[in-house]
């Protein structure tokens, strides 16, 4: 298998791309487990340029924002996690139309599901456990919402949990000693990937990725390379997702479980509060927030185990199946 | 409270309008308000000429039955006020 020594792809979220470089194969395995998932982005000028380079030997990684060093350091996730956290910054910042969110994406059917909420609310470990009943993840941390043609599109990155939570989910989670790009390494204290793709896949999948935004079919070529059990990750990232619930959740080990429809007013703040781009925005956004929160029911949702969300799904699959002409 | 002050809105506040329920945006705070009916009824009062005293007139009438009505009136004044949406 050929892996390329250097590459580029591209990632958009509310309109704005973003490049990822890599200068070495090493260095390009980080980026496709940061954007493997993601849709390919259509060619276009990005509003920033990361450059990434691994050392074979000390294993460690060395990224660059433009001609700055952002990180030199022997813990690559923590490279990557940096570069993940300053896209997410430049999609923020470069937002002037439509909303970005803090809030997870979920969707079933093309329906989508935002799950907002502060970090530490449970965004990501509930994101995973939906993606246990069968629906879809488009992201754990950002989003962005169009309020003028209603649609929703996520940032497709790894999962990221914090604490424990990686131990709820071993089949989703690739364990440290199983990565051998890694090995050896700390990965980042508060945070386990979770890798979807495992490493030597990536690498099979590096030159698929490396015409990806360059060659006449970048979307289905990329789609295409990924394993049958990731297909899904990618493949319903491409389509338009319509909006469906605002679920905002608390978790709190051994909490009763309560699930209530939030008014229509109090849907509008809770999302208001989870705008990330305001500044850019008119009124703070808030008269978009008001505008997907008449269209969009909204619920509260306290909990304190998987096992009582039946309740959930249930609503989740009403709303899904009320959607479908 | 002096019920004979009369409530003035911000010039620089927007509201939203959501099944019966106000979102308010102040732009001197840069914060968003959520008003619940009752208080986006108080809202609704405010026009810059009654009094607090004429509002509570105008509620009474309309809730009779309200016992709470002048607590729930002066508290929501002061949550207007305090986020800077009503000036007295």
């Amino acid at each position: 298998m050929r892996i390329l020594a250097k590459g580029w792809q591209l990632a958009a979220l509310g309109g704005n791309s973003v490049a990822l470089e890599w200068g070495d194969p090493g260095a390009g395995v980080w980026v496709q487990r940061l954007l493997g998932c993601h849709p390919c982005a259509a060619s276009s000028v990005p509003v920033a340029v990361y450059r990434l380079h691994s050392d074979p030997v000390a294993g460690g990684l060395t990224v660059f924002g433009g001609a700055d060093c952002l990180y030199r350091g022997s813990d690559p996730a923590g490279g990557a996690h940096l570069v993940m956290d300053a896209m997410m910054h430049v999609w923020t910042r470069s937002c002037r139309d439509g909303l970005m969110l803090h809030a997870a994406l979920m969707s079933k059917q093309g329906r989508g599901l935002m799950i907002g909420g502060a970090s530490g609310a449970g965004k990501s470990s509930l994101a995973a456990w939906l993606i246990q009943q069968g629906w879809t993840y488009h992201g754990d941390e950002q989003m962005f919402a169009d309020a003028g043609d209603l649609h929703w599109e996520g940032f497709v990155r790894p999962l990221c949990f914090k604490g424990d939570w990686a131990a709820m989910f071993p089949a989703l989670v690739t364990r440290p000693e199983s990565m051998p790009m890694v090995a050896g390494q700390t990965l980042v204290a508060a945070n386990v990937f979770g890798q979807q793709i495992q490493p030597q896949e990536a690498a099979e999948k590096l030159v698929e990725i490396a015409s990806c935004g360059r060659g006449s079919e970048p979307t289905a070529r990329a789609i295409s390379s990924l394993p049958s059990r990731d297909r899904r990750f990618s493949a319903a990232s491409q389509a338009s997702i319509r909006p469906g619930i605002m679920l905002f959740p608390t978790f709190r080990k051994g909490s009763d479980f309560s699930l209530r429809r939030l008014p229509a007013g109090q849907a509008a703040i809770r999302l208001a509060k989870s705008i990330l781009n305001g500044g850019n925005l008119i009124h703070r956004g808030v008269a978009q927030a008001a505008g997907i929160a008449r269209s969009c029911p909204g619920f509260d949702m306290a909990y304190g185990d998987f096992d009582q969300l039946a309740p959930l799904l249930q609503l989740l699959d009403v709303s899904v199946n009320k959607a479908q002409p | 409270m002096n019920t004979n002050l009369i409530p003035k809105r911000d010039a620089g506040c927007v509201e939203e309008v959501l099944e019966g329920e106000i979102v308010l945006y102040s732009a001197c705070s840069a914060k968003a308000l959520y008003l619940n009916e009752s208080a986006a009824l108080v809202w609704q009062l405010i026009d810059g000429e009654r009094s607090i005293a004429q509002i509570e007139s105008l509620l009474t009438d309309a809730y009779p039955e309200a016992v709470t009505l002048t607590d729930d009136l002066s508290e929501a004044i002061d949550v207007l006020r305090n986020h800077g949406v009503i000036h007295l």
